[in-house]
């Protein structure tokens, strides 16, 4: 690892370096933009848009029964690399996740690519430093208190995408005029993009918010709301699971999410204990990754009134796994109905689709009955 | 008074810490009840009970509780988290005990939990097992530094007896080196026939989980510079240990499991000079398919070493 570093640290050409990262839901904005700020010497690649092709890529070069995101995010990087992409960054973290990247490496090198790999978090957690000294790497001339500003910005514009998607994902199947929110949406994300400083973002929170506030709503549309819970991966990048979310808003089903990067990074430590706590009924021990999670946020919704929740994962993922026994038996318990999908390269769309509308039939009825 | 009845389910770590566990318990006091060696029909039972995508390894363990309800007082499923120098365990271990305590209802089970990145360590593990069961603090305490003791004797005795063998080994046999999580290695159903076969097809067979656990351990960095899963470390200490011995590597893991599926992949890829097979066990495995790609291996090796040695 060291040497390949050198050779870029000692590359003459590194005007030339070409930087990419692999897809995860919108969250690529926030990324494109702090790359944007703190490497003005290199190029920036977005990997293009997942499709099934990217699938198809992915697989044919994993190890056959690692978990689903290995997939994509492999991937994404030859597709990177295939578009000049020199510089692949990958973030790391628990579970299978902080492993991935060594074996990316691997498998992309014993295909012939020439290229460097960067690893911004190791299974340690975020440390703002390593990873100021990883992108120093990429340019020499990047001042901590510059990276640091940025890097600040960047969190901030997370949460401000993550509150304002939040919102969208409560509103929209209540919208009157079909496609409007989605116009806005892509809105948000294109002026996202090109924010400078704390200033624009605050206004850009403050306009949408607005926008947001003021879009003509009827309520009496939806009666169902559905929880969704489960793998991160799954849960943040609607590729993979098919856009079930859109599906749900089409069916006018609200939608409650926890999982989004800002709750990963910054309320998941804080929470954990408490969330073992109030599950304590079904749990003792944290159960691994997102497991722990999916639980007492089910029992969560259980206990708030929903009308079933929905547990999403990739093919394999063993804390959810760990997960699905004690979410059955809060099921039975709560008597709130939630259906399993795992998300993998052989899953068929129209059997997900199946399936979910007949969730939705069967929720429907419920309600209905319980009403009359 | 009458002992109290601890049932170990013979699956998962059993493998590893069967003595430390038995002393233990027995020096406590308390009967042993172990389940049986796994046959179909504990692995049947597990199947039933799991969700389909779990591990192999995982249905086999939940089997075993299964068969071991009823038959004692309190079932030992311990959890295990992290370990001394922030290595972890696959996630599959963290939730073992709560995964038991929810499918089956009627089920007393006592536990420990090793968490060192919390703060729980083995020693205030096994005290809280001791008060638990109304046992002295003194008592519990002797018993565990007595297992903990064997164990480490254990360990060591089974390392030195393979250093030994690979160093009077002067017979023309194949030598294999199986890397293989012990839970898969010597059970019953999933490894057992795998090494029987090897061993009727003639060759000297060397395990990779079985190596001095307190002198080798930084043999895995050859391989890989980020892993942290303290049994994956461990064999890959083993794998590195006995590399230059060996004609031959064979990597027997079970469906779905989590560390194997990338670190095999990674080993395959950083070995290139030795002949690797890399076998993976599900619950719809024919024996015969097996047997034919161990036969068509160790041909490969045999052709291999005749080539070496009158070339």
């Amino acid at each position: 690892m060291v040497n390949k570093l050198e050779i870029l640290e000692n590359n003459k050409d590194i005007k030339k370096a070409k930087v990419s990262f692999p897809h995860l839901g919108n969250y690529y904005i926030p990324i494109y933009s702090l790359l944007l700020r703190t490497l003005d010497n290199v190029d920036i690649l977005i990997p293009p848009r997942m499709t099934k092709k990217t699938m198809e890529i992915g697989e044919k070069y994993s190890p056959d029964f690692v978990c689903t995101p290995f997939k994509y995010n492999l991937g994404n990087f030859i597709e990177s690399l295939d578009r000049g992409a020199n510089v692949l960054i990958q973030a790391g973290g628990g579970c299978r996740f902080g492993y991935y990247a060594e074996l990316q490496e691997q498998i992309l090198y014993d295909l012939g690519y020439n290229f460097t790999f960067i690893t911004l978090f190791d299974a340690k957690g975020v440390d703002i430093f390593k990873v100021y000294k990883k992108f120093k790497i990429i340019n020499p001339k990047l001042k901590f208190i510059s990276f640091s500003y940025n890097f600040l910005l960047t969190i901030k514009m997370v949460n401000v995408l993550d509150k304002l998607e939040n919102k969208i994902r409560s509103i929209i199947s209540f919208e009157v005029n079909k496609g409007e929110i989605d116009k806005i949406h892509n809105n948000l994300l294109k002026e996202l993009k090109l924010i400078k400083n704390f200033k624009e973002l605050k206004k850009i929170n403050r306009k949408y918010g607005d926008i947001l506030n003021d879009i003509e709503l009827d309520r009496s549309k939806s009666k169902l709301k559905v929880g969704i819970v489960g793998e991160l991966y799954t849960a943040m990048e609607p590729f993979s699971s098919f856009f079930l979310e859109k599906e749900l808003s089409k069916m006018n089903i609200e939608v409650k999410r926890y999982t989004t990067a800002t709750y990963l990074l910054f309320e998941k430590g804080k929470e954990e204990k408490k969330l073992i706590e109030n599950a304590n009924k079904y749990i003792k021990y944290a159960l691994g990754a997102d497991g722990t999670e999916s639980v007492a946020h089910s029992k969560e919704l259980c206990e708030s009134g929903y009308d079933g929740i929905i547990h999403i994962k990739p093919f394999g993922c063993t804390p959810e796994i760990n997960a699905i026994p004690i979410l059955q038996k809060i099921s039975k318990d709560y008597k709130v109905p939630i259906i399993y999908f795992t998300f993998d390269m052989q899953t068929s769309e129209t059997g997900i689709k199946t399936r979910l509308e007949a969730f939705y039939d069967m929720l429907k009825m419920k309600k209905e009955a319980q009403n009359a | 008074m009458i002992n109290l009845k601890i049932g170990i389910p013979k699956a998962m770590l059993y493998y590893k810490y069967n003595v430390l566990w038995k002393t233990f318990f027995t020096e406590l006091g308390c009967e042993i009840v172990i389940s049986k060696d796994t046959n179909k029909e504990i692995l049947e039972k597990g199947i039933t009970y799991s969700i389909d995508e779990s591990c192999l390894a995982s249905k086999i363990f939940i089997g075993h509780v299964f068969s071991l309800i009823g038959k004692c007082d309190y079932i030992f499923i311990p959890r295990f988290c992290s370990y001394k120098n922030k290595d972890v365990t696959c996630v599959k271990f963290n939730a073992l005990y709560d995964i038991c305590s929810n499918i089956f209802d009627n089920i007393h089970i006592i536990t420990y939990n090793l968490d060192y990145l919390k703060g729980e360590n083995e020693i205030s593990g096994f005290l809280k097992i001791g008060r638990e069961l109304g046992k002295g603090y003194i008592k519990t305490l002797k018993a565990y530094l007595k297992a903990k003791r064997k164990f480490k004797q254990q360990n060591e005795l089974d390392a030195d007896k393979q250093s030994l063998f690979l160093k009077n080994n002067k017979t023309d046999k194949l030598n294999v080196l199986v890397v293989s999580h012990p839970y898969i290695l010597h059970d019953e159903l999933l490894g057992k026939p795998i090494i029987s076969y090897l061993k009727k097809l003639d060759s000297n067979l060397i395990y990779a989980d079985v190596v001095d656990k307190k002198h080798i351990k930084d043999g895995w960095k050859k391989f890989s510079t980020t892993l942290y899963w303290k049994d994956s470390k461990e064999l890959l200490n083993g794998l590195n240990n006995y590399l230059d011995y060996v004609d031959g590597i064979v990597f027997i893991s079970v469906f779905t499991c989590g560390p194997d599926s990338l670190v095999t992949e990674l080993c395959t890829r950083k070995i290139k000079d030795k002949p690797c097979l890399n076998l993976i066990l599900d619950e719809l495995n024919s024996d015969t398919g097996i047997q034919t790609r161990l036969e068509s291996f160790t041909d490969v090796l045999n052709d291999k070493k005749k080539v070496l040695l009158y070339g």
